[in-house]
């Protein structure tokens, strides 16, 4: 491609980007202002049912007073701080307006049907039911201004100035580097705050509908406890409840006007308070719209980068194509990373960022509300004493790292040198580490039964137990850890064996003319020399000791009573018993903290006189 | 100090051939011996058992008085310096050379002071704190000595130790070993496979070839009497000249080598089949002179000496002519050669007189 195509490239990146980010800013805004519209026309529908009384003298079942649900519905309009515009329809007729267009029949119909909120024609519509909850038998129609959507100037502004930024830039592709570079660097931070504008938009519209939607069911519950038959101290609020569906209605003491924000147990709550009589409050809350708007943020800043990514692609195709040679290198190596960049990204990089949302997030696998919580997890997780137990019970379970290291390299030491009988010895000792995990475990089980095990038999001919090996809070652990360093030795003699047998025999042949004996040999020449390996095989045992879980699941189920309770298997327990997601990948993210303090101290301690032969 | 004697050794390892087959040897107190001999000779096997990292299969050692062909490497106070310079590289110079001196639980202040010293005498002073991987070559073979020396040792093992450093570096090191065997007086058994390190280094020299002794002498008397024709081949540059020929004339006194007839003198009534001829004793001129003609096939000018490669009926013999000498390749020329100088050898090999 030329350079000029190249720049065109760059320049319709620049204005769809722009144009899409604003357009989906537009309609996720317009889509707030649809869900506050439906939640309104479903509470007045609601509200009118309560307060309309039966229709006097017969008729229908469960007919409305239809004269005196004109007055209710009137009474709204007149209703002081009420915003919403309504109609309501009796059958198809519309009841305020009578000059107004009546709903059309098949769109009465369907709402009969499906009997469920809908939105038609730019309008919600809310089915309104009889007093029996029997039939369908009128309508609420709630509208939205018809300037609805419409960007804020501060996003406009930041727009223009995108734009402008990404022209800049398309202009300098010609020029040096360094200019390029700067301006790239410029529109880059532009489109960032264009994404995080346009969401910001849509974050107030979010508020701005739960807010509307509060103070309009406020005045809702104070009319309708006013007009219900009876004192309004008396009025149940399970009746009034229908009016709040989708929040919770709970008694309360004190009075706010405005609808306020605050966080009940992790959960960010909106409520306002509403004035049912005399000395009679009660407290409204809902979940705030803009705790799930978060989601757009992602969207719109990755929409809005869209454009500099153009621009990038064409100043790297400007220069690429200076550079035939280079370019087709450059595109078969990505050809060949993409495999595993693409394996990478959807199967390591994805969940780590997944799991990084969730830990910041309420999470449920049942739940629809998904709202952000900050770090309510993280203190969840500290304040868990279960989460303290499983700490540590993982750090014990570690100590079986130096263990089985100290046995490895015994044995690795013993079998490095060539016979038939010391390569029989050397896969015997490997073959469990390569057998199935739940095959060794099962095994084990049986071994350590408390009754028939050979482990008690064998201590019965010393006078010892029986011991309830995986019974016992005592011994559960131990238990598991043995098990563990019968597994791992195989696999750590052989990386010994490995790093003995890279060790030059010279330097062996030079300490025994110096005059050293086998122990000597060993402590002064040997082991300093296997420094690497052993930090090698420390490092990778104690993560693969923090990350234990098979075992545990397979053998105890973290008990008896939590001895064996580890932080995976409470990383388990948390997500997929107790289905609390967020919980759970904070905890992840706490264990992922501790390996890389773990590993980083142990190269710091170590490391230093790591000597590379 | 000490005399080495090896009686009869024999060394098999697990397969096949023996590496060592009835080795004897009798190094003299304070004397500098050179085992000579290409690679997979035996050398470095001897050397090792020597020092006791090997066991021979057969015959016995002695270093001085005592039998040690089973005693501990740690236990014959013997040094020796590897061709890799096994240098502990986790232990900086300092610890390196006093390794040995721990290891014999000398007291802490005694090692000290004799590393330092060692250092000082070795220009290792400022290398104290170091570890092997950042010297160079050179200093990590004097470390290599010093190591060695520090232990004062009653015999010296040298494992090719100069093989890895460049030319210039080697020619340095050659003397400073030299100079250090005069100072020490010390008896030191070196392994190469470099003649030239034998001829210059070595009082005396061993030569070996699948794993037998072929030839023990000073140099100048392995150069100039060569006990077979191995030994002829192998030492100098290019080796001796080898040709096989058949007696002719009165009584065999002429041999017919290809196209050169060679008047040779019976010795002690066998007669020879191989004649060797080293090539500064083989010189060229017109067609017709000397006691044939050949064909000139490769020449190659060293500059202060030419090597004239030359086909004579089939025998092929090198001729070392001085300066830049004016042959061409497919000239046919004149052999002319030393007759004094002939060695004599018979069907087996062996040296006849």
């Amino acid at each position: 491609m030329t350079t000029t195509s190249w720049r065109m490239l760059a320049v319709t990146g620049a204005v769809t980007a722009g144009v899409l980010t604003l357009a989906a800013a537009r309609w996720a805004v317009g889509r707030e202002q649809r869900v506050f519209a439906l939640r309104t026309a479903a509470t007045t529908a609601a509200y009118l049912s309560i307060v309309t009384p039966p229709a006097r003298g017969g008729g229908t079942p469960g007919e409305y007073d239809l004269p005196r649900l004109l007055v209710a519905v009137r009474a709204l309009e007149a209703l002081s701080g009420w915003t919403p515009e309504v109609e309501v329809y009796r059958g198809t007729a519309p009841l305020v307006h009578a000059t107004a267009p009546p709903l059309a029949p098949e769109e009465f119909e369907r709402l009969r049907r499906l009997e469920t909120v809908r939105w038609q024609r730019g309008a919600a519509l809310a089915p309104l039911k009889d007093r029996d909850d029997w039939d369908v038998v009128g309508a609420v129609k709630v509208r939205v201004p018809a300037r609805a959507g419409a960007p804020g100037w501060l996003t406009v502004v930041v727009l223009l100035v995108t734009l402008g930024a990404g022209f800049a830039t398309v202009r300098a592709i010609r020029r040096t580097t360094y200019d390029v570079r700067r301006s790239l660097l410029a529109y880059t931070i532009a489109a960032l705050a264009l994404g995080c504008s346009a969401y910001w938009d849509i974050r107030s519209a979010a508020k701005a509908g739960t807010d509307r939607w509060l103070s309009d069911t406020r005045l809702l519950l104070q009319e309708a406890a006013a007009r219900l038959p009876g004192a309004a101290s008396r009025v149940r609020l399970a009746e009034l409840a229908r009016l709040a569906r989708g929040a919770e209605l709970v008694e309360a003491d004190s009075a706010g006007v405005a609808p306020v924000r605050r966080t009940d147990g992790g959960q960010p709550r909106a409520a306002v308070a509403a004035r049912l009589g005399p000395g009679r409050w009660v407290e409204l809350r809902t979940l705030p719209a803009e705790a799930l708007a978060g989601r757009w943020l992602a969207l719109l800043v990755g929409v809005a980068l869209l454009g500099p990514a153009a621009t990038w692609l064409a100043v790297w195709g400007v220069r690429a194509a200076a550079r035939p040679q280079r370019l087709r290198e450059t595109v078969t190596a990505w050809g060949f990373l993409a495999p595993a960049v693409l394996h990478l990204a959807v199967f390591s990089f994805g969940p780590i960022c997944f799991a990084l949302y969730l830990s910041v997030h309420r999470w449920g696998l049942i739940e629809p509300g998904r709202p952000f919580v900050g770090l309510a997890n993280f203190t969840a997780v500290a304040r868990d004493p279960l989460v303290w137990t499983s700490v540590r019970n993982t750090l014990v379970y570690a100590l079986y790292v130096p263990v089985t290291m100290a046995i490895a390299l015994g044995v690795a030491v013993v079998l490095n040198r060539h016979s038939g009988v010391v390569r029989l010895a050397r896969t015997a000792f490997f073959l469990p580490y390569v057998s199935s995990v739940v095959a060794i475990a099962l095994m084990w089980q049986w071994m350590f039964h408390a009754d028939f095990g050979v482990l008690n038999y064998l201590l019965s001919f010393v006078g010892l137990g029986p011991v309830d090996w995986l019974g016992s809070p005592k011994t559960a652990l131990l238990a598991v850890m043995l098990m563990s360093v019968w597994v791992q030795v195989g696999y750590q003699m052989v990386v010994f064996l490995a790093g003995l047998q890279g060790i030059p025999q010279a330097y062996l042949d030079a300490a025994r003319v110096d005059g050293a004996n086998a122990w000597q040999r060993f402590w002064r020449v040997t082991f300093p020399l296997l420094k690497p390996v052993t930090l090698f095989v420390l490092v990778t045992g104690v993560i693969g000791s923090f990350q234990v879980f098979t075992y545990i699941y397979v053998l105890t189920d973290g008990g008896p009573l939590h001895a064996t309770d580890v932080i995976v298997y409470r990383i388990y327990q948390t997500a997929w018993e107790f289905l609390q997601f967020g919980t759970a990948s904070a905890l992840s993210l706490v264990l992922f903290l501790i390996l890389f303090g773990v590993t980083w101290v142990q190269f710091r301690l170590l490391g230093k006189r790591v000597e590379y032969v | 100090m000490a005399s080495v004697s090896l009686h009869r050794l024999t060394k098999t390892f697990d397969a096949g051939r023996p590496a060592l087959q009835d080795f004897s040897l009798d190094v003299r107190d304070g004397e500098f011996v050179v085992l000579l001999g290409p690679s997979g000779c035996g050398k470095t096997t001897a050397l090792r058992c020597i020092a006791g990292l090997e066991e021979p299969t057969a015959g016995e050692i002695l270093i001085g008085e005592r039998e040690v062909t089973h005693v501990p490497p740690a236990e014959r106070d013997v040094a020796m310096v590897f061709q890799n310079y096994a240098l502990y590289p986790h232990l900086t110079v300092h610890e390196n050379i006093a390794f040995a001196l721990e290891m014999r639980r000398v007291p802490k202040a005694d090692c000290a002071r004799r590393v330092t010293a060692m250092a000082a005498r070795l220009g290792l002073a400022e290398l104290l704190d170091r570890r092997p991987a950042q010297l160079s070559g050179g200093q990590r073979q004097r470390v290599a000595l010093g190591r060695a020396i520090v232990r004062d040792p009653a015999v010296f093992l040298f494992d090719e130790p100069l093989s890895n450093l460049d030319a210039k570096l080697r020619l340095e090191l050659r003397a400073e070993l030299l100079a250090l065997h005069r100072a020490l007086g010390a008896t030191m058994i070196y392994v190469t496979h470099d003649q030239v390190e034998a001829m210059t280094m070595g009082q005396r020299i061993a030569i070996l070839h699948e794993g037998r002794l072929r030839q023990l002498g000073a140099p100048g008397e392995i150069y100039e009497r060569p006990a077979d024709v191995f030994v002829a081949r192998f030492v100098g540059s290019p080796g001796m000249n080898i040709l096989t020929g058949s007696g002719t004339g009165e009584g065999g006194r002429v041999m017919q080598c290809g196209s050169l007839a060679l008047p040779v003198a019976d010795a002690a009534g066998v007669f020879p089949t191989q004649l060797g001829l080293r090539p500064e004793h083989v010189g060229v001129g017109a067609v017709g002179e000397g006691v044939g003609e050949a064909l000139v096939e490769v020449v190659e000018p060293l500059g202060s000496e030419t090597l004239v490669h030359l086909d004579a009926g089939g025998q092929a013999l090198v001729a070392r002519l001085p300066g830049m000498a004016d042959v061409r390749v497919g000239d046919r020329v004149g052999v002319r050669v030393d007759t004094r100088r002939l060695h004599l050898f018979d069907a087996a090999g062996v040296r006849l007189g």
